[in-house]
């Protein structure tokens, strides 16, 4: 069943993917799939710098689905 | 142009005198002057960290590394800054559920009490005056130069830098935090807005984002592949950075704090994903501004770079909302580290009855002092060490996060580490060790020693979390 209550219990668990998303992200990123002397373009871009603003588009996403799917904290340690 | 600056200039000081007036008014408690009330909402949060983390290196140093390094600059600081957003995210939700904001009183203290003793306090406070007092200075410096290369007629650049640290003394003295968010948030608006125009109007000098690569890869073709026709941006350096500048979140007080003081948890998240987007943007709008420097000021030095593209090839009211805007940069770093330091002074001492807010304002006031000494008679070393502060608070991050994620398992040799590593760290800026060994940059191989340490020491420490304060 996908009651609103099971949806709150595996959120930790697509926010620890979001986790795994950034690091696998961040190392791809150091890899010469991004990194080195390529001289092609895409869409008039130069490869590194097109592969960077995808990567970094990338991060926008996960931030984005993070801020939906981190643990609400249950009251304890929440400003207000 | 003078007209225009004198006029932008005295609506922005305006703005801040009567900020600083309102928040006064406002503050009916300690924690509503070193916290700002603990109740920031998404805009102004992201606003306010983007403020202190976007200083004038944003609008003086990124267009120059750009048209000196190339495009490998993005990766640099473009990449690692959409990574710093969601480590805000991470960090934040985090530390919200170890920290109540009411209990919050800055982290030097929060350090001390997790590790049971004074040595973790006194390592972090360490780490963040030798990193961040020659990185206040040098903001100081760098504006100051600026201005007085620009409208030298005014007044020579030690008294720019006296001017601002007295504006900053008013305001954070009398207004606290809530007077340095407002600033932060005019400064966040006018940084942005201005380097958006500017950077506009150099996309149009190539008359598109095409030809503007067609046109360097006619003539600088090593600026459009990494590492750069000087080669500085190596693997190795691009990590270093990286670890560095994500971790800001984590290791600089005048961060972790905001993501403390948010209103509650979904305004921490909004705020994140809105310093993602405004860090793209940002940095992004800063390549078309250096790639038009390497096209028509190749040799210049970076100084007079800088005049032409920010100033003299603008329109005298644009220039005019750059230069405020590089004041309101300036200041928007300097205040919030130099409030952070005072109320982290306040945070590790141990005694309640020394506490007092008086101390907060008299410590902003020894800091501001150093940082303007430093500021005036900094040479080549200081400039050096305040580029590195972001490296060497890194180190302070394996401590921090074990405190947060493993509070049952921590011990006091991870302090000393931590110091050890510091200490390291300065000896190979100021040339006592070599700069790499084994092949590793040293900061690198720092930073990974002090973080395997640290997991190796909490691995051996066999205590388990209750299960309500696992970690996320």
């Amino acid at each position: 069943m996908n009651s609103k209550s099971n949806i709150h219990h595996h959120r930790p668990f697509w926010w620890r993917v979001c986790c795994g998303g950034v690091i696998a992200l961040s190392v791809v990123t150091f890899t010469p799939f991004v990194i080195g002397g390529h001289a092609s373009r895409i869409l008039h871009l130069p490869y590194s710098l097109a592969a960077g603003l995808i990567i970094a588009l990338a991060f926008i996403a996960l931030t984005i689905a993070g801020s939906f799917l981190y643990p609400k904290p249950l009251g304890r340690g929440d400003n207000k | 142009m003078n007209g225009w600056i004198l006029g932008i200039g005295s609506v922005y000081l305006c703005t801040l005198i009567a900020a600083a007036l309102r928040a006064r008014k406002s503050n009916h408690s300690d924690n509503d002057f070193l916290m700002a009330g603990s109740n920031l909402g998404a805009l102004v949060g992201c606003l306010t960290v983007a403020a202190t983390l976007f200083s004038t290196f944003t609008l003086m140093g990124m267009p120059d590394l750009f048209r000196n390094h190339g495009i490998g600059a993005w990766i640099f600081l473009g990449v690692s800054d959409c990574a710093l957003a969601f480590v805000a995210l991470w960090f934040g939700v985090n530390i919200r559920r170890r920290i109540s904001a009411d209990d919050f009183n800055g982290f030097s203290g929060w350090l001390g009490q997790k590790y049971r003793g004074r040595h973790a306090t006194y390592v972090y406070l360490f780490g963040i005056f030798v990193f961040l007092i020659p990185y206040v200075a040098i903001q100081i410096k760098g504006v100051s130069l600026f201005l007085n290369s620009i409208i030298p007629s005014v007044m020579p650049s030690w008294a720019w830098s006296v001017a601002i640290v007295g504006v900053i003394l008013a305001y954070s003295e009398l207004g606290g935090l809530k007077a340095i968010i407002f600033a932060d948030s005019i400064q966040g608006v006018v940084l942005f807005g201005a380097t958006i125009i500017i950077a506009s109007s150099c996309v149009s000098y190539f008359g598109g984002i095409g030809p503007m690569f067609d046109s360097i890869e006619s003539t600088s073709p090593a600026l459009l592949s990494i590492p750069g026709p000087s080669g500085l941006f190596t693997y190795q350096f691009l990590i270093a950075s990286f670890l560095a500048i994500a971790m800001i979140p984590v290791t600089q007080p005048q961060m972790g704090t905001r993501l403390i003081i948010m209103r509650d948890s979904s305004s921490l998240a909004r705020m994140a994903v809105l310093l993602a987007l405004f860090s793209f943007v940002l940095v992004l709008a800063t390549l078309p501004i250096g790639l038009y420097g390497a096209a028509l000021y190749p040799t210049s030095a970076t100084g007079e770079f800088i005049a032409q593209v920010l100033v003299y090839d603008q329109s005298p009211i644009v220039a005019a909302v750059v230069v405020v805007g590089l004041i309101a940069a300036a200041i928007s770093t300097a205040d919030s580290q130099l409030f952070a330091l005072g109320s982290e002074l306040r945070s590790g001492i141990s005694k309640p009855q020394y506490r007092s807010l008086a101390l907060v304002r008299s410590a902003i006031v020894v800091f501001a002092l150093s940082a303007l000494v430093v500021s005036l008679v900094s040479n080549t070393n200081i400039v050096l060490l305040a580029r590195t502060s972001f490296a060497g608070t890194a180190l302070l991050a394996p401590m921090i996060l074990s405190a947060v994620f493993f509070p049952k398992q921590l011990h006091r040799l991870i302090p000393l580490l931590t110091g050890l590593g510091l200490i390291a760290f300065l000896a190979s800026i100021f040339g006592l060790t070599g700069d790499a060994v084994w092949g590793l940059r040293m900061d690198l191989l720092i930073f990974i020693v002090v973080a395997l340490g640290t997991a190796i020491i909490l691995m051996f420490s066999n205590h388990y979390l209750p299960d309500e304060r696992k970690i996320i």
